[in-house]
């Protein structure tokens, strides 16, 4: 196996190094911003304010939120379409290339005479550059993380919920990779054809990751909060609002703009028996538990892939 | 203890029994049975679409059959056993162009862990005077198929298969790389199998023939079989709109040409073909291209081509088997029941010279066979006693076989 890895190494060694070139770079320039960024905090005491707060201490800091996002704002995305992009750039340039090239060009066929069997071969072919993947992707969603907490929920804008911080966060971005790996490999083993197989690469990823966007709030049962009478009460900034509406009596849900065209607003609730309102959101508390299940789904997906990959070389090749 | 993997060990190299492959709808490969004995040189010729590349990849292990299997040495090609013991040179000699030649022979080993022989690929590269450090993208066509030989025949195979390994060669350079391929034949004693559209420059190097047609085997055995079994009647017909002579038609006649008063045909004797007209033993080039002219004539599959019966209550095959394990010479093949024909003129008044040219090859095709043994020998004999430190010239000198060795036992 060691010989077969250093083939591996040997025939992928550009992209590999490319792979670390990112990570150090990326990892530099995060902690650069993550400096910075904290100093900015510090010397203007904004740490958790946000630009339209509550809070008694966030008060008077709105200019100084506003200049925290103008200077450091598109930085932080910047990291976060990083991290956001990787799973695609792993996908399409390692592994779609990594059997269509072969196929491509008939090198498979002087690997596959040989005494190692197909099936280690690409066991080889895939577990060298899924622990790059691995090790890229958690290295760069730790430092991300190590920013993000500086930098990230209300003083930035940057919420655990929103979809760039979302993909970025803890196991999410790593198994993203392994996804986009396996159906990078899957589909230069089924299309032959580098290009073609990148192309694919690039939109099923694209439709798994919108795919996931629309599933994931449905991923755990969301908390409803109830607002009832003239309560002043605002939602946490920090909590993912999905839906809202009306509150009967009785406890029925009605739709929000259920009086909107009405022109005696108050009487219309009225005559509904509207007694409250009601906000189903995802706490901040809820975020590990998301993020660990959607990773669970995407790496599941993973594996079928990669199954589907090893049936498929069973297959054709013994 | 030393297997001899070779000629006179009598063993099977490929057996393939029905073997079919389909592509899509397609039957690139359909029915095919033969038997090629150990230690032959093989041709395989055939049109384009024939299949000839569908067979080796089948024998080879790359592709699995559709229908029907395929055994060499026993073992099935796709498990590890057969496949340490294949190698396979596809067209085209695909290699990595971005890796040097030194890590090309590495990748070598890393792909053949058991039973590489890094004194025999190395062997073969500097015998090419191919740099080490040069990148196999930046070789030339003659130096990057020594390199791809070098792979091949480092992992010591017993049978070793080439599509087209000439093809792209420059006269010269072919002539090179097929008298290597000859020199690691009679060293190692290797099976080899040969496709080539080059008809010219099969004969005379191999020894047994397969020929496909359409994804079927036309003709299969040895060659001197093969050649023996057809004659090529060259005379004056009738009148110019007679056909052929019946005489002649009673024949199998695989393809005949007129022009004017003169034919010529080529036949598979059904019996003497004495006749007003020159009856000469046909080239294998001669022989191939008759049957590439014409596709329907019907397949010829020698004895020596014929599976061995697996089952006992065959006991007619299995006595005229009995003799087919010791080694054969190659002046004396013959289908039973059907004369052997000199080399050339069969009528006769030119008999006599002809035994004894005859006579002649017959001599000097023995003393070839009893060399061929002994350096054989001596290279088996080497690898077991000297396996360390002192490596003499030759077949001894490349720590291969041991893996060979353990297979057989």
């Amino acid at each position: 196996m060691r010989g077969l890895l250093w083939l591996v190494w040997r025939q992928h060694r550009v992209a590999f190094v490319v792979l670390l070139a990112l990570m150090v770079a990326g990892g530099v320039y995060m902690a650069v911003l993550r400096g910075r960024m904290s100093g900015f905090l510090d010397s203007h005491h904004i740490a958790g304010c946000s630009l339209i707060s509550l809070d008694p201490h966030c008060a008077g800091t709105q200019n100084a939120v506003d200049a925290f996002r103008a200077s450091y704002g598109s930085q932080l995305r910047l990291a976060e379409m990083l991290l956001m992009a990787l799973p695609f750039l792993v996908g399409i340039f390692i592994g779609a290339p990594l059997l269509a090239r072969e196929l491509e060009s008939g090198t498979h066929k002087l690997v596959l005479t040989q005494s190692v069997g197909p099936l280690r071969w690409l066991a080889a072919k895939i577990a060298l550059p899924a622990a790059a993947a691995v090790v890229t992707s958690a290295a760069l969603a730790a430092v991300f993380m190590w920013l993000w907490q500086v930098g990230g929920e209300e003083v930035s804008g940057s919420y655990w919920y929103s979809t760039t911080a979302y993909g970025s966060l803890g196991p999410v971005p790593v198994a993203q990779c392994l996804l986009g790996l396996a159906v990078g490999t899957l589909a230069g083993l089924l299309l032959r054809r580098t290009v073609v197989s990148m192309a694919v690469t690039l939109g099923v990823m694209g439709a798994v990751s919108l795919a996931l966007q629309q599933l994931r709030p449905y991923l755990m049962a969301p908390t409803t909060v109830v607002f009832r009478g003239n309560e002043s009460q605002q939602l946490k900034d920090t909590s993912w609002f999905l839906e809202q509406g009306h509150l009967t009596g009785t406890g029925s849900r009605m739709p929000t703009g259920l009086c909107a065209a009405d022109p005696s607003y108050e009487s219309c609730l009225r005559s509904h028996n509207v007694v409250a309102s009601y906000v189903d959101q995802h706490p901040v508390s809820h975020h590990w538990q998301l993020a660990w299940t959607e990773s669970g789904i995407v790496l599941v997906l993973a594996v079928v892939a990669t199954v589907i990959a090893f049936r498929v070389m069973k297959r054709r090749h013994g | 203890m030393v297997f001899p993997t070779g000629r006179a060990s009598g063993r099977t190299a490929i057996e393939a029994v029905g073997l079919g492959k389909r592509y899509r709808r397609r039957w690139a490969l359909r029915d095919c049975t033969f038997r090629l004995p150990a230690g032959r040189i093989c041709a395989l010729a055939g049109p384009n679409g024939a299949g000839k590349s569908t067979l080796l990849s089948l024998v080879s292990g790359l592709a699995r059959p559709a229908e029907g299997a395929v055994r060499v040495f026993g073992a099935d090609p796709a498990e590890p056993a057969g496949r340490a013991g294949i190698a396979y040179l596809t067209q085209g000699k695909p290699l990595y162009p971005r890796l040097t030649v030194a890590e090309t022979l590495r990748m070598g080993r890393a792909l053949n862990p058991v039973g590489w022989s890094r004194e025999r690929a190395e062997g073969l590269v500097r015998e090419g005077r191919v740099p080490l450090d040069a990148r196999v993208g930046s070789l030339s066509g003659g130096q990057r198929t020594r390199v791809a030989l070098a792979v091949a025949l480092g992992k010591c195979p017993e049978l070793l298969l080439l599509d087209e390994p000439l093809a792209d060669l420059d006269p010269l350079v072919r002539h090179q790389v097929a008298a290597l391929l000859m020199a690691q034949a009679a060293e190692h004693g290797t099976t080899i199998v040969m496709a080539s559209h080059l008809l010219a420059e099969l004969d005379g190097v191999c020894d047994y023939l397969l020929v496909l047609g359409e994804g079927r085997v036309r003709l299969a055995g040895e060659v001197d079989d093969v050649i023996g079994a057809h004659s090529l009647l060259m005379g004056e017909r009738g009148g110019p709109g007679a056909g052929l002579p019946p005489r002649i038609a009673a024949h199998t006649v695989v393809e005949a040409q007129v022009s004017g008063r003169r034919f010529a045909a080529m036949v598979r004797r059904q019996g003497p073909v004495d006749g007003p007209w020159e009856a000469v033993e046909p080239s294998l080039e001669e022989l191939l291209l008759a049957y590439l002219r014409a596709p329907d004539a019907p397949a010829l599959i020698a004895p020596s081509a014929e599976p061995i019966p697996r089952r006992s209550h065959a006991p007619a095959r299995t006595g005229r088997g009995a003799g087919r394990g010791e080694p054969r010479l190659r002046h004396k093949p013959g289908i039973p029941g059907m004369p052997r024909n000199g080399p050339r003129h069969q009528d006769g008044t030119d008999q006599q010279q002809h035994n004894g040219a005859s006579d002649t090859s017959s001599a000097t095709d023995m003393s070839e066979t009893s060399d061929m043994t002994g350096v054989t020998g001596t290279g088996n004999t080497s690898d077991t006693s000297d396996t360390s430190g002192h490596h003499g010239h030759g077949g001894g000198s490349d720590n291969c076989g041991r893996r060979g060795k353990g297979a057989a036992a």
